[in-house]
């Protein structure tokens, strides 16, 4: 900017220098044209003068020649002429006084001519009157006599003086002229110079300038194209990250459109199996319900009509015969308690447990004294350790408790002293309770099937039972989303552990088993 | 109080059934005369008087109902639902006696009104007891509404 600024005053400078120069080259010029006309003026003006003294020296002679004819001849036509050549030579006169009108010098010697040729004249005039009076007497006059000699001297000698003047006049005049001519010359040779230099420098300065802006819009083309290519480069890589990126989304897309898909078919074989579950649980019910109202009955007759047999007839039986009777109400019996057993489990299956702050220890011992009569007259150590708070439903953990315990009391029977142990420990969240006896145990090989329906590790006639108690277990702790697990060795009694959410945790318990409870 | 006037309507489809309760009751000397209905349709055609018991009064009502749930034709919930929704069998006290326990039965005879629900033991001996006890209750130690509670003219249903 200031570059430019100080170019463009440089230019400025120059081009009024160069004009202030070419206006005085001009001026020069013109006047030096000017001068010839000038020349040429007072040339004619010069010649006008000379002709004018010609003019007035031939009316001079001429008026002489009319005197000396006159004088010869006495011929009046003369005199008329003299009058005539007389007004002549004043004519030419005045005529040269015009002329000379702004030559003092000139007008000087004018001015002594103009009374000498007065005299001059009125001396031919008299002379001629004269010559007529001397017709009459005597006629000594001669020529030399005509005029006064000093005069005529006179008068030729101003009119050389004129001429000689004039032409002196002429010459100076042409000398300034010239020397003018040449001043002229010189003054526009040095402002052609002046200017021409002034102009290289003008145009060396301008082609500086376009050098330098040719260099700096090269190096303002090499930087826009740098910049062109990064830009392409730039767009290349913006090109590829946005291809990138859409390549991303269409995946994207394209994953949430299989994600949603899978989605709609779980959804809809959750549907379905939730159907089929809903329909299953009705069948499930409506089979329950017909259990507990129709399998019992038959048991109930059999058991019923067996045993008023036995009653009313048993003294006429064989001791065969009421052994039988036994077997066959005893059979009923087992039956009805499978019954009721399968029953139970269905109602825990169906029930959604509720969620409470439970204290273990207070069921521990609740429990313990339910079982006070079946234990009655055996050697039991119980041991409670202080058992924590946990959540889960008050009624089906206590359930849990009992047939734990139960099994324990049942299992121990042929100890002497049967020992049943319960305590606990945090783990992660969880409440790990465990239930120990020194029982019968049972053999680790079968522990995965221990918690199956109806499956059983001892003999009816060892233990009697029903295999339900530890599947109803096993329901319930997974209702409440915990663990279920046994450990034991034959003869050495047995362990159980199951896992309670802990009070303190802000645990749900999983929602799909209550939906197949539904 | 004449015990030989009780009258118990027993409505049992299962003729073992029927014949084991009617034995447990006889032997407990609670009841002189037991009516057997086979079905849910034959128990209402008693308790309303009509069809083959027209001849029947509303004033001379069973002392007791014996209500088996699960009946041909007409279920036992039914008939309770008939006689507990009509004043003139309103105040006849029946008691459902059924093999179920299911909470779903409970729940709806409670619901519907009914006196009380017991349910038969498979152990004959537990089902003696059980029988001796709600026959001395209902038929000894409670007292039976009055005949002016059944003498109502307006066979109109409440709601």
């Amino acid at each position: 900017m200031i570059r430019t600024l100080r170019f463009r005053r440089r230019l400025t400078v120059a081009g009024i220098v160069i004009l202030c120069i070419l206006f005085l080259a001009f001026y020069f010029a013109f006047r030096g044209a000017m001068q010839p006309e000038g020349i040429n003026q007072w040339v004619s003006r010069t010649q006008e003068v000379l002709g004018a003294i010609a003019q007035a020296q031939l009316n001079r002679a001429w008026l002489e020649n009319k005197v000396w004819g006159y004088r010869e001849t006495h011929d009046p036509g003369f005199q008329g002429q003299f009058q005539g050549d007389r007004r002549g030579l004043d004519d030419a006169m005045k005529h040269l006084q015009q002329l000379t009108e702004d030559n003092p010098s000139q007008q000087r010697l004018l001015a002594e001519l103009t009374p000498a040729i007065s005299v001059y004249e009125s001396s031919l005039e008299e002379s001629m009157q004269r010559s007529a009076l001397a017709r009459a007497v005597d006629s000594g006059l001669t020529a030399e006599s005509l005029i006064d000699g000093r005069v005529d001297a006179q008068i030729r000698q101003l009119f050389d003086s004129l001429e000689s003047s004039e032409r002196a006049l002429v010459a100076s005049r042409s000398q300034a002229v010239s020397v003018s001519a040449r001043r002229t010359r010189y003054v526009i040779l040095l402002a052609g110079l002046l200017s021409f230099s002034i102009l290289i420098a003008a145009g060396q300065l301008i082609q500086r300038e376009i050098m330098t802006r040719g260099r700096i819009e090269d190096g303002l083309h090499t930087a826009q194209e740098l910049l062109g290519v990064k830009y392409e480069e730039q767009h290349a890589e913006l090109d590829n990250v946005m291809e990138g990126l859409h390549e991303q989304i269409r995946a994207r897309q394209k994953a949430e459109h299989v994600i949603r898909r899978l989605n709609e078919e779980l959804e809809d074989r959750v549907r379905l199996r939730t159907a089929e579950l809903q329909e299953i649980n009705g069948e499930l019910e409506t089979f329950t319900y017909s259990v507990s109202h129709d399998l019992r009955a038959p048991l109930r007759h059999m058991e019923g009509f067996s045993r008023l047999l036995q009653k009313d007839q048993g003294d006429k039986l064989s001791t065969d015969a009421r052994h039988y009777l036994d077997r066959i109400r005893s059979a009923a019996t087992h039956m009805s308690s499978l019954v009721e057993g399968l029953l139970h489990l269905s109602r825990i299956g169906r029930q959604v447990p509720e969620r409470s702050a439970i204290s273990l220890q207070t069921l521990a011992e609740d429990v313990r004294a339910e079982l006070t009569q079946e234990t009655a007259g055996r050697s039991i150590d119980w041991k409670i350790s202080p058992l924590p708070e946990v959540q889960g439903d008050p009624v089906l953990v206590r359930q849990v408790l009992f047939n734990l315990f139960s099994n324990s009391v049942k299992f121990t029977r042929k100890k002497d002293r049967a020992i049943i142990e319960i305590g606990s420990m945090e783990k992660n969240g969880e409440t790990v309770i465990h239930v120990r006896d020194n029982g019968a145990g049972f053999d680790p090989l079968y522990a995965d099937i221990l918690f199956g329906v109806f499956q059983r590790l001892h003999r009816e006639d060892e233990f009697e039972g029903t295999g339900i108690g530890l599947a109803i277990v096993q329901r319930i702790i997974h209702k409440h989303g915990g663990r279920v697990w046994a450990e034991s060795r034959p003869g050495h009694g047995a362990t159980f552990y199951f896992t309670l959410p802990s009070q303190t945790r802000n645990a749900r318990f999983p929602e799909t088993l209550i939906g197949v409870t539904a | 109080m004449r015990p030989q006037e009780f009258d118990i309507l027993l409505v049992e489809d299962d003729p073992a059934d029927a014949e084991l309760t009617v034995l447990l009751l006889r032997e407990a000397r609670l009841a002189n005369h037991i009516e057997v209905a086979r079905d849910g349709a034959e128990a209402l055609d008693y308790l309303f008087c009509r069809g083959a018991f027209a001849s029947r009064r509303f004033d001379r009502p069973p002392r007791l109902v014996l209500l088996d749930l699960k009946l041909p034709r007409v279920s036992g919930r039914e008939v309770l639902r008939a006689v507990k929704a009509d004043v003139r069998t309103r105040s006849i006290p029946v008691v459902v006696l059924t093999s179920s326990n299911q909470d779903r039965d409970l729940v709806e005879c409670y619901q519907l009104g009914v006196n009380s629900y017991i349910q038969k033991p498979v152990d004959l001996q537990k089902f003696q007891e059980t029988v001796r006890n709600f026959g001395l209750y209902w038929l000894v130690v409670n007292h039976p509404a009055p005949a002016a509670a059944f003498n109502v003219k307006d066979s109109g249903r409440d709601a």
